[in-house]
């Protein structure tokens, strides 16, 4: 036991005393009223029926133990018997100090029982509440220590034995969870930058290569003229896909690490598409593909103009490079309830399905699609769904069942 | 016990069996499942593949013959009945294909429900706000019969979502929809997942709603095959 509990138990037997003196004393008068109130009524008694005094007296001082081993029917029976009937007096004599004494010890000790049980329980539910709040303490020193995970379940643990402190443990526990998910957020963007800057590095060295062995095969080794010009050609080519590969990456990187942020306004829809398609338009009539649009009217939708612009241009040029030539390419924009349906439909080569969640993934390419284009990283769908899903957007792909595909862009109408 | 915080929904070997003998069907059969918070998970599988009932286990909404399903790290068929049931209002959302809306209610008595059931009190401008969010505002008093599905399904989706719940488990929510309002309801609960932060578990058997998706797995024969 330590001082905290000395000191509980002392106030519990200085109140339990305090009860004991103030029980006595109200107890004492309680009995002095009554005595003199029972001598009032034998004196009564006696000057209402002096020729019964011996009786009455008699009677009054009758030990009480002897009343029921006696013949009912003796004499002073039938005297106290008359006295009860008839003068509404109460059976009762001097020996009745004793019940007195009696019902003084049955209180005492009742207090006893009371002021020890309600101490008891005291200490207990106190008890309790300071576990209670040990385990409130244990779990701030875990979150301290960064431990967001370890909060123990409360279900099955018997310290926790109300609704409220139920409560109390589940919200620890919530919080918790949110602290822990906070950190992983911050551990996985660092991770994801450092994956970033892997698969860039991984992407420029390739073509980084090929430009080298150019390069080292035209300065080593007497080369014709028409030779050397071929070279040149390839490398110009290169360079040309070097720098079309580094403004992606550039894009990628920016995007993805939240440099720039998507600034969504009301503004037309066909400015944007229109846009879009002119900058694929060239590469299309290369081609001879034709790009065919189908908007009723303009409308004014929340978007950022820049980016979904880059958007659509990544879709359109792949659905203009995986087509083959002479075919169509089909644009129809409709308006739904509250957002916008882009579809962009092709001719081309189509998507298989197991590629359907892959096509979307950083720098990954179909096996088919790295046979029909050299160019591309695998870039422009990845890019295209983090623009779009960041203004509330989405895109999918269905996959026809004659030949091409069928993008389906939405866009919120109103921010 | 220690879990990794990033899932908050795992099963451990869950079993679940129908009838016995000749007539087995293994719906469920030892099926080990990570979902990861915050994110949308689709579970899309061919229909008898056993995909609804898993949605049903991992929801609490049934218990299962063997296994475990931990939510937040917590073991929820330990729970007696009444303490699941008040876990599975607190921490899930239900949306389901045919919206089980109740029909003499009204839109807004319909989405404030859940919390009536909990004697959690109703802020009116958390729900408000929801409705705005979702689109429905101006549908408060409608009776369901008098709404169109998007609506229903938007309904559903606001109910699913007033008691902010840990996550939304969601089973063919666009099956009885057409192809432009199923555009309409995914990119609202894409944006739940993206604006909010909801854990979003979607079953489907339709290759396009699953593409949307961050994670997709693959049901077959009651057992679970990672994408």
């Amino acid at each position: 036991m330590d001082r905290n509990s000395h000191k509980k138990v002392r106030k519990y037997i200085i109140i339990y005393l305090v009860f004991c003196v103030f029980f006595s004393v109200f107890f004492f008068i309680l009995e002095r009223y009554e005595s003199v109130n029972n001598r009032q009524r034998m004196f009564g008694l006696i000057t209402a029926h002096p020729e019964l005094e011996a009786e009455i007296i008699a009677a009054w001082e009758k030990p009480e133990h002897t009343k029921y081993e006696e013949d009912p029917l003796t004499h002073t029976s039938k005297m106290e018997k008359i006295l009860k009937d008839k003068y509404g007096y109460a059976e009762n004599n001097t020996a009745a100090h004793r019940s007195w004494w009696i019902f003084w010890g049955v209180g005492i000790l009742a207090g006893a029982l009371m002021t020890g049980g309600i101490g008891y329980w005291d200490c207990r539910s106190r008890e309790d509440f300071r576990e209670n709040l040990l385990i409130l303490h244990e779990s701030l020193e875990q979150f301290r220590r960064g431990e967001f995970d370890e909060i123990p379940d409360y279900e099955n643990d018997d310290r926790v034995n109300s609704e409220e402190w139920r409560k109390v443990w589940e919200s620890l526990r919530e919080l918790g969870v949110y602290f822990a998910a906070l950190k992983r957020a911050f551990q996985e963007e660092e991770d994801s930058t450092k994956a970033l800057i892997t698969d860039i590095s991984h992407q420029l060295k390739t073509p980084l290569a090929s430009l080298r062995m150019s390069y080292e095969l035209v300065s080593d080794y007497q080369l014709t003229h028409e030779e050397r010009m071929e070279f040149h050609e390839q490398e110009e080519k290169e360079i040309e896909k070097l720098e079309i590969l580094l403004k992606e990456l550039v894009n990628l990187s920016r995007l993805e690490t939240h440099m720039i942020q998507l600034k969504p306004i009301q503004a037309s829809l066909r400015k944007t598409l229109a846009g879009a398609v002119s900058q694929i338009y060239m590469k299309a009539k290369n081609k001879d593909i034709e790009i065919q649009v189908e908007m009723d009217e303009d409308m004014e939708i929340c978007h950022d103009r820049k980016w979904t612009e880059e958007a659509l241009i990544n879709v359109l040029d792949n659905a203009v490079k995986y087509s083959q030539e002479h075919t169509k390419v089909t644009v129809r924009v409709k308006p739904l309830v509250r957002n916008v349906l882009i579809e962009i439909e092709d001719e081309g080569m189509g998507i298989k399905k197991e590629e359907l969640l892959r096509i979307y993934h950083r720098f990954y390419r179909g096996e088919r699609a790295k046979k029909l284009a050299e160019e591309g990283a695998g870039v422009g769908l990845y890019l295209a769904r983090m623009i779009l899903e960041r203004q509330g957007g989405t895109i999918s792909a269905k996959v026809k069942s004659a030949k091409g595909t069928v993008f389906r862009i939405t866009l919120q109408s109103r921010g | 016990m220690s879990t990794d915080s990033s899932k908050i929904l795992v099963t451990k070997n869950l079993v679940k069996y129908y009838g016995t003998g000749e007539n087995q069907v293994r719906a469920v059969d030892h099926t080990d499942l990570e979902i990861e918070r915050g994110k949308f998970t689709a579970i899309v599988g061919r229909s008898g593949s056993g995909k609804s009932t898993l949605l049903h286990l991992i929801g609490g909404l049934d218990r299962p013959d063997e296994g475990k399903v931990l939510i937040e790290g917590k073991d929820i068929f330990a729970l007696k009945d009444d303490r699941l049931a008040a876990f599975r209002r607190k921490k899930i959302g239900f949306i389901f294909q045919d919206f089980n809306l109740i029909p003499s209610l009204n839109v807004w008595e319909n989405i404030v429900l859940p919390l009536g059931l909990d004697n959690r009190r109703v802020r009116r401008e958390d729900v408000e706000e929801v409705l705005e969010k979702i689109g429905i505002a101006d549908k408060k008093d409608t009776m369901p019969n008098a709404l169109s599905g998007g609506q229903k399904q938007r309904t559903a989706i606001a109910r699913a979502l007033v008691t902010s719940p840990a996550m939304i488990l969601a089973d063919e929510p666009t099956g009885n929809l057409d192809s432009q309002t199923e555009l309409e309801v995914m990119s609202l609960l894409k944006s739940c997942v993206k604006d909010m932060g909801q854990t979003l578990v979607m079953i489907t058997h339709d290759e396009m709603i699953a593409q949307m998706s961050d994670r997709m797995i693959e049901i077959e024969d009651g057992k679970a095959v990672n994408c």
